[in-house]
C-alpha cells in the first residue's frame, strides 16, 4: 500500500485495552496522530495509562480494539520484533555481560549484518552520542548518564522509524535529566524520526515535546500543542496538572469577565463559553507585583524556589500566588499591588470543574 | 559488657564468641578428616601398623574396581544432573508463564524438597521394581506375562534406578533456582530485546539462557557433588556387584579384616578431594560467575 503524502506517520485510532478482570484498569479510547521529526509527549499522574499506552504502541501489550497505522501499513497485528520500532526503558536493560559495543550493534547483529560493518555502524553511533573510544569498554566501566546514552545509541543504530521513551531519564540526576533532554532534541531534529515519549514531568514535558497528550485514569483529558495545554487547559484538572495555581470565579458576559481583579478580556477561543458564573485560569507568572498598580495586594507570604520567588497575596478578600523570576524578600503584611501581565485570560464554564 | 568502640576489638570479641561453635562443627569435621587421612596412610596401631606410607593408595589405583566403581560413580551423576538441569529448565520455561497460579505451582514444584532422600529411594523401588508397582499394573493390564519380564530399573547394573530417584528429587532443586531468575528481573531484558528485532529463539540464545546460567551452573555443580557422595541412594537402588564409590567405601569398612580399613579410608579421601574441586568449580563458576553477571 502506498503512503499517501497527506497521511501523517502514525495513526492511533480508537485505541482500547482491558487488564484482565482483576487489576480492572482500562484504558479508553485512544486516538492521535504523529508527523515525523515530531515528539509526542503522553503526560499523566501514576496509573493513568500511558505505560500501558506506550506498550499497546510497541507490541509488548494487544489491543482489545483499534489499529495503528505506522507508514501506511497496519502494524497493531504484529509482534513488537516485527514492528521497526524502538524502545528506551527507564532502566537501560544492557547486557552485562558484553562490552558497550557488544550492546549497541546487537540490533545489527539480530538483523544479519557482517561483524565489520556492525563495528563501524557502532563505532559511529558511539561518536554522535558523545561515547568516542567506548566500543571496547566493559559496561562496569560507565556512570548512570553514559548507560543512558549507550542505551540510546542502540536504539538508533538499526534506524527504526518510531522511537519510544518510557520515563528515560527519571533514574538520573537533574543536571543528567538536561543533558539528555538536549541530547533527545538534537536527535529529532537531526535524524527526523518521531517519538513518544512517556513522563510524569512537566517541565520536562514541556521541553522536549512538540505534541502533547493528557492522561487520567486510563481517558484523555486534553490533547493538543504546547499552547494549547499550556494556555488553554481543558478543564480543572488539567489546570492543577499542569501547574496553573490560579484558578478565580467571574461572571463572563460577552467577550468581557468580571473577577476581583476587575474586568478582564476573554480569550478569544473561549467566547463560546456560555455567559454567567465562569472559572478564569491565571498561569501565577502572569501577575505581577507592581506598587503603582491601581489593585492592591497585602502580601501573605513567599518563599524562595531556587529559580523564582513564590509570593502569596491578598487582593479583595482572595487569595492569589506570583511568580516573581529570582530571589525576593517582601514582609508578611506590606501593601503592594497587582498587575495582570496578559491581555486575556482562558476562562472555562463551571459545570467542567 | 561486649562492647567497645575500638573495630578491631569488636571483631575479636565476636571471634571469640563464635569460637565455642566453630570448634563443634569445624573441629569434628577436620577430626574426621585427619583421622580418614592417618589411616589412609597405612597408620593403624591397632593392628600394629605404626609407620605412614602410601602403600593402600598405590594399590588403589592400580585396582580395576576402584576406577569401575569411581566411573560409575561419576556416570551416574553425571547422567542424573544433565537429565536433571534439562529438565528443569524446561519444566521452568513451562511454569513461568503461569505467574497467576504461582502459589499452587510452586507448591507443586517443591513438595518433595523436605522428603529425605532414602524415602524417595524407597518409593522408587516400591514403584519400578521388578514386583513393584509399575510392573504389577503392567501384568494386570496384560503388557507383561510375570513379573521377572519387567526391565531391570532398581538394583541393576546400569543404575537407572539410582539416576531415576536423583532426577525425582533434584528436578525441583534446580528448576526453584532457575524459575526465580527467570520470572523476575530477565523479563525486561527480554522484551527490550524483541523491540530490537529478536524472535524467541534469539531471546533465549542472547537473554534468557545466559541469565540462568549462573543458577543453574552452581544449583548443578550442588546437584553433582551431592550424587557423588551420597550414600544411602545407591545403598537402596543400587547393585551389590557393581558398587558406587561411596558403597565400596562402606563394603571395605564393614569388612571384618582390619587392613581393610585403611582402604576405606583411602577412597574417602578421593572422595572428599573430589568434592573440594567441585566446591572449587562452584565458588568459581557457580557463584563467582553469578556476582560477576550482576
Amino acid at each position: 500500500m502506498l503512503t499517501r503524502l497527506s497521511e501523517p506517520f502514525l495513526q492511533v485510532t480508537d485505541l482500547t485495552y482491558q487488564y484482565a478482570p482483576a487489576k480492572s484498569f482500562s484504558l479508553g479510547k485512544q486516538s492521535f496522530t504523529l508527523e515525523k521529526g515530531k515528539l509526542l509527549v503522553i503526560l499523566g499522574p501514576s496509573g493513568s495509562g500511558k505505560s500501558t499506552l506506550l506498550q499497546l504502541i510497541a507490541g509488548l501489550l494487544r489491543p482489545n480494539e483499534g489499529e495503528i497505522i505506522m507508514g501506511g501499513k497496519p502494524i497493531h497485528h504484529l509482534p513488537p520484533e516485527k514492528r521497526n520500532l524502538s524502545m528506551i526503558f527507564q532502566k537501560t536493560y544492557l547486557l552485562p555481560f558484553l562490552t558497550v559495543g557488544a550492546n549497541v550493534e546487537i540490533g545489527l547483529k539480530l538483523k544479519g549484518m557482517p561483524s565489520h560493518k556492525r563495528r563501524v555502524r557502532s563505532e559511529e553511533i558511539l561518536n554522535q552520542v558523545g561515547l568516542t573510544g567506548f566500543y571496547q569498554r566493559p559496561l562496569s566501566s560507565l556512570s548512570g548518564g553514559q548507560e543512558q546514552r549507550v542505551a540510546l545509541a542502540r536504539s538508533l543504530v538499526i534506524e527504526p522509524q518510531l522511537l519510544l521513551l518510557d520515563e528515560p531519564f527519571s533514574q538520573l540526576d537533574p543536571l543528567l535529566r538536561r543533558q539528555m533532554g538536549s541530547w533527545i532534541s538534537d536527535i529529532k531534529r537531526m535524524w527526523e524520526i518521531p517519538m513518544i515519549m512517556v513522563t510524569h514531568d512537566r517541565e520536562e514535558a514541556l521541553a522536549l515535546g512538540d505534541q502533547f497528550l493528557i492522561l487520567r485514569d486510563g481517558a484523555e483529558q486534553q490533547s493538543g500543542t504546547l499552547d494549547n495545554i499550556y494556555y488553554e487547559p481543558a478543564n480543572r484538572w488539567t489546570a492543577d496538572f499542569m501547574g496553573i495555581d490560579n484558578v478565580l470565579d467571574g461572571i463572563k458576559k460577552g467577550t468581557r469577565v468580571t473577577t476581583f481583579l476587575g474586568d478582564l478580556k476573554v480569550h478569544p477561543h473561549c467566547i463560546r463559553v456560555p455567559d454567567g458564573p465562569v472559572r478564569i485560569v491565571l498561569r501565577s507568572e502572569w501577575l505581577q507585583l507592581d506598587f503603582t498598580s491601581s489593585i492592591k495586594a497585602t502580601i501573605e507570604g513567599c518563599s524562595f524556589r531556587g529559580e523564582y520567588t513564590e509570593v502569596k497575596a491578598n487582593v479583595n478578600g482572595e487569595s492569589v500566588v506570583i511568580k516573581q523570576l529570582g530571589l525576593s524578600n517582601y514582609e508578611r503584611g506590606m501593601e503592594t499591588g497587582v498587575r495582570l501581565a496578559t491581555s486575556n485570560v482562558w476562562c472555562l464554564p463551571k459545570e467542567v470543574m | 559488657m561486649f562492647y567497645s568502640k575500638s573495630k578491631p576489638i569488636r571483631l575479636m570479641i565476636l571471634s571469640g564468641m563464635l569460637v565455642p561453635s566453630l570448634l563443634f562443627v569445624a573441629g569434628t569435621f577436620f577430626a574426621g578428616i585427619f583421622i580418614s587421612g592417618v589411616q589412609s596412610l597405612d597408620y593403624f596401631p591397632l593392628i600394629g601398623k605404626t609407620t605412614l606410607s602410601f602403600r593402600v593408595y598405590i594399590e588403589l589405583f592400580h585396582s580395576a574396581i576402584f576406577y569401575r566403581s569411581l566411573f560409575f560413580s561419576l556416570g551416574i551423576s553425571l547422567a542424573a544432573t544433565f537429565i536433571s538441569a534439562l529438565i528443569a529448565v524446561i519444566l521452568a520455561l513451562w511454569l513461568r508463564r503461569y505467574v497467576r497460579h504461582g502459589r499452587w505451582l510452586h507448591f507443586l514444584l517443591q513438595f518433595n524438597l523436605p522428603v529425605p532422600h532414602v524415602v524417595g529411594a524407597i518409593a522408587i523401588l516400591l514403584l519400578f521394581g521388578q514386583s513393584g508397582l509399575i510392573s504389577r499394573l503392567t501384568y494386570w493390564a496384560g503388557m507383561i506375562q510375570q513379573p521377572s519380564q519387567f526391565p531391570v530399573l532398581v538394583t541393576d547394573q546400569n543404575g537407572i534406578g539410582i539416576v531415576l530417584e536423583y532426577v525425582w528429587k533434584e528436578v525441583p532443586f534446580i528448576a526453584v533456582s532457575v524459575l526465580s531468575i527467570l520470572k523476575s528481573w530477565v523479563v525486561p531484558y527480554e522484551k527490550q530485546l524483541q523491540l530490537l528485532g529478536a524472535n524467541a529463539w534469539q531471546r533465549w540464545k542472547l537473554v534468557t539462557f545466559p541469565f540462568m546460567l549462573p543458577s543453574l551452573l552452581s544449583s548443578s555443580i550442588i546437584v553433582f557433588a551431592y550424587t557423588f557422595g551420597s550414600f544411602e541412594v545407591p545403598y537402596v537402588l543400587g547393585s551389590i556387584s557393581k558398587p558406587t564409590l561411596p558403597i565400596l567405601a562402606y563394603q571395605a569398612y564393614l569388612n571384618p579384616n582390619l587392613t581393610y580399613r585403611s582402604e576405606a579410608m583411602a577412597i574417602n579421601i578421593v572422595i572428599t578431594i573430589i568434592s573440594m574441586f567441585l566446591v572449587i568449580f562452584y565458588m568459581k563458576w557457580g557463584e563467582g560467575y553469578a556476582e560477576k553477571r550482576r
